[in-house]
């Protein structure tokens, strides 16, 4: 029994030793992550001059230099409504006029996230990112993992300094930051 | 100081293990939630708890790296389809066949293997639905549809996780649970042949959900035809099929959770009449048969999650079940007289830890008893059969690497009448966004059922020791899979299939010159093939499903499969009763947001069969569906559907896939449906 238990412990070991933390997103994360795109973009007011509540225009959800997370989001987001708003996902590189995105998510790729953050700060653009530099450098929700399952925080002052309104819901079930 | 960790945490797994020795694995597919794009459903506290990585039991709908060859098919597709039963959803599935067995009994084959006694799996929500004497499930507006959330398919070997009768293929059928439902819909549907009375069936659904309370119930009672055409036996003798051989079914499902412990009671009531007979003649013309089949079953299952890592699941399942119960009755006045009555009754203990990490990596350790009592009250065996049990002990482990989820599992059974049996399975998968892969290899089993040595105890029965039949042994299965997948559109996907499977010892069913029947073990089938399947949403329009399958056999050393004319077999790459080529297309379209319509075309190369012991070759067949679906505005809650099946009037035929010498049986033919089902 003993050497079974050596024989398992060994095997595991190797096993363990083996591990790379920087596979990529797979299909089922990155479902969840634009769930939660969708999710928490029921409980954000923009400002009326970028998006009437009343109005028909779409909600632009952006990618920052992304294309196949942007097509997969457009994918599993394809027919939802936010407030009669439909989705439009697009990639956004630091060349284009963030001002036109209602909704800034940038990937766990997106190392550098400040120049993307600064250029959206002008503007009332509710980011989204994965990584503690994003947090650390104003970025308004952070997505992150959690005993095999994604939470999130919030920054709500950051966020309400460019105009956006979080509805208290959304605070209450918002996590600590890790 | 790894070591150290890594030996205690090993130390833990086994002590979790040891604490909970009374039962194993649970026997359910699970996903929860059950595909990718429920999760978008979800709101933000409930996505909170969604898993990143799904453990063994809970992969198999997350069909990119589940590890097995899956099909899910939705609740919402089954409805879009008007489908009248299992029948016509399950044979949209690649690689799926059905053919009659006896007496107007259908059953499923798989791969060109014939799968109905004791190979292929049917759970409705972890209620398992074969019939433990001989193994068999039977179909035929047997089962309800309405309820389905979805069926999880598993098209290839399942023993290692859901045991015996899972050789072959896992049918796992779940039901929309009480926030799904949310009230209560019923619905109606009549349909009818040109020369008579198709089916007529009601189903009801109800589901409400009180705080930590969920309480759903649903159920069905229907009464149906086979077909409405002659059926000519081998001798040329022939009865009207029409308003005959009737079908009837009920069926109760009840399910009760209370936080983490949850309760199903499922009791199922199927009559099958016949006037086909059991081989090649049919029943003298004064009387009939009904095989009934029964089963009342219940299983408690208990949850408990010690920290977010490590979790137990424990369930106790019994079911009581009469199958093949069989009676004559006559047309004139004489009463009816009950010929067989065997009641199976069916325990099972589990007990399973699971331990995962945050990276998706996980372990899962289990066992389990099982034990089977028979009691036979009027049959051709008078002494009691023994109890049949079995010990199963249970491991499985997933590690996602850079280069793919690496899976290994091993199952050990340890059974009093059939020694021991060591089941290993592996499996690769690798999900690269656009593309897909799996490389699969398992074994799997079939162990010899209380039936199966009832029948051979019998056939010993007064004769000579030199006459004497053995018991037969465990059948045994090697089936290696390969899966790629890839997105070719946005929308569009394409998966490729190829499985090579390879079975020895198997168990064959007999019948000698005075038609006294048996079991034997022969020493093996292969077959290989390939599957492929088309797949694309548009979410505004509708979606297309196109399916295609083909298998050929490698090996056969068992004369009952093969086709054999005048002594000569005359192909060497088919079975009996199955074709060699399958092509399904389903269609969708929402022509508006409250009108739908819905096609199915079916194609079938041509079968081989038996009638008597005259070889009969059954020519392609095309058959094709058609359903409208209507939500009126004015009733909301209301909806309407029309169908017409098999328009084309092909008149499909279920042939026999082994040489018993039963005639094809005739199916339906043409049917025009009405549907009307009210949600409030």
């Amino acid at each position: 029994m003993i050497y079974i238990i050596r024989l398992f412990a060994k095997s595991w070991l190797v096993l363990t030793l083996l591990v790379n933390p920087g596979w990529s997103m797979d299909q089922r994360e990155l479902t969840i992550k634009a769930a939660y795109l969708f999710r928490l973009s029921l409980f954000v007011v923009w400002p009326p001059a970028n998006l009437d509540l009343k109005g028909s225009e779409p909600i632009i959800f952006c990618v920052a230099d992304d294309s196949n997370i942007s097509a997969s989001l457009k994918s599993v987001l394809a027919g939802k409504l936010i407030n009669q708003h439909r989705i439009t996902v697009m990639t956004a590189g630091l060349s284009d006029d963030l001002s036109s995105c209602h909704l800034l998510y940038l990937p766990e790729g997106v190392q550098t996230p400040q120049p993307f953050l600064q250029a959206a700060a002008r503007y009332p653009v509710l980011t989204v990112g994965e990584t503690e530099t994003f947090y650390r450098h104003g970025g308004m929700v952070l997505l992150f993992k959690k005993n095999n399952t994604v939470r999130f925080a919030i920054n709500q002052q950051v966020a309400e300094e460019t105009g956006l309104k979080l509805k208290a819901q959304l605070l209450h079930l918002a996590d600590q930051q890790p | 100081m790894i070591n150290k960790r890594t030996t205690s945490l090993v130390n833990s797994f086994f002590a979790l293990a040891t604490l909970y020795q009374c039962a194993t694995a649970s026997d359910r597919l699970s996903c929860v939630p059950a595909v990718d794009t429920d999760i978008v459903n979800l709101d933000l506290s409930e996505l909170a708890q969604v898993p990143i990585f799904l453990s063994a039991n809970q992969k198999a709908t997350c069909t990119k790296k589940a590890a097995g060859i899956v099909s899910v098919i939705s609740g919402r597709e089954i409805r879009n389809m008007g489908a009248r039963d299992l029948i016509d959803v399950l044979q949209l599935v690649p690689g799926f066949s059905f053919g009659v067995d006896v007496s107007n009994v259908v059953g499923l084959g798989i791969r060109g293997i014939q799968a109905h006694e004791g190979k292929v799996a049917v759970f409705i929500d972890g209620i398992n639905l074969n019939e433990h004497r001989f193994g068999t499930t039977q179909f035929g507006n047997h089962f309800p549809v309405e309820q389905i959330d979805r069926i999880e398919i598993i098209r290839g070997p399942g023993s290692i996780i859901h045991g015996n009768f899972a050789e072959m293929g896992v049918i796992n059928i779940i039901s929309r649970n009480a926030a799904q439902i949310d009230g209560v819909k019923i619905s109606g549907q009549y349909g009818r042949f040109e020369r008579g009375e198709a089916r007529k069936n009601t189903e009801w659904v109800a589901g409400k959900q009180w705080k930590e309370w969920e309480v759903t119930l649903s159920g069905k009672y229907g009464q149906a035809h086979r077909s409405d055409r002659i059926y000519q036996d081998a001798q040329g003798q022939r009865f009207n099929m029409a308003d005959d051989n009737e079908l009837d079914s009920w069926m109760i499902n009840l399910g009760i959770k209370y936080k983490a412990l949850g309760l199903r009671l499922l009791v199922d009531d199927y009559r099958v009449n016949s006037r086909d007979g059991f081989a090649t003649e049919i029943s003298p013309p004064d009387r009939y048969l009904t095989n009934r089949f029964t089963t009342y079953a219940g299983n408690l299952t208990f949850r408990h999650d010690f920290s977010e890592a490590i979790r137990l699941d424990l369930s106790a399942y019994f079911s009581h079940q009469n199958p093949w119960e069989r009676t004559r009755h006559y047309f004139d006045d004489r009463s009816s007289l009950l010929r067989e009555q065997v009641f199976v009754d069916f325990y099972k203990f589990n007990a399973k830890t699971t331990l995962a990490s945050d990276e998706g990596n996980y372990i899962v350790l289990g066992n389990s008893f099982a034990f089977n009592q028979f009691d036979i009250r009027l049959g051709g065996l008078e002494t009691p059969l023994p109890t049949f049990s079995n010990y199963t002990a249970y491991v499985e482990a997933s590690y996602a690497s850079p280069w793919g989820t690496i899976l290994g599992g091993l199952r050990f059974d340890a059974y009093n009448e059939y020694g021991t049996n060591l089941a290993p399975r592996f499996a690769l998968t690798k999900d690269f966004g656009r593309y897909h892969f799996k490389a699969l290899y398992s074994h799997a089993f079939r162990i010899p059922t209380g039936g199966n040595y009832q029948k051979n105890e019998e056939y010993n029965l007064h004769r000579p020791l030199a006459d004497q039949v053995p018991q037969v042994s465990p059948e045994k299965t090697y089936t290696a899979e390969i899966e790629l997948g890839y997105q070719l559109l946005e929308n569009l996907d394409l998966t490729l299939n190829l499985f090579d499977i390879h079975s020895k010892n198997i168990i064959l069913y007999q019948v000698d010159a005075n038609n006294d029947d048996f079991y034997i073990n022969a020493d093996g089938q292969n077959t290989r093939g390939v599957e492929t399947g088309l797949r694309y949403n548009a979410d505004n329009w509708g979606y297309l499903r196109l399916d295609y399958s083909f298998y050929q056999v490698t090996r056969n050393t068992a004369y009952k499969y093969q086709i054999i004319d005048a002594g000569r077999q005359i192909h060497e790459q088919l079975n009996v009763g199955f074709p060699a080529h399958k092509v399904t297309l389903n269609a969708h379209v929402n022509v508006s947001p409250r009108f739908s319509i819905n096609q199915t075309l079916m194609f079938l190369s041509d079968r081989f069969g038996y009638s008597g012991d005259q070889l009969n070759r059954h020519s392609p067949s095309w058959i094709y569906n058609i359903y409208f679906n209507y939500q009126t505005p004015q009733v909301r809650g209301l909806e309407i559907g029309l169908g017409v099946y098999d328009v084309f009037n092909e008149r499909f035929s279920y042939v026999q896939p082994y040489h018993g010498g039963h005639p094809a049986l005739p199916g339906p033919t043409r049917e025009v449906l009405l549907k009307l089902s009210y949600q409030y």
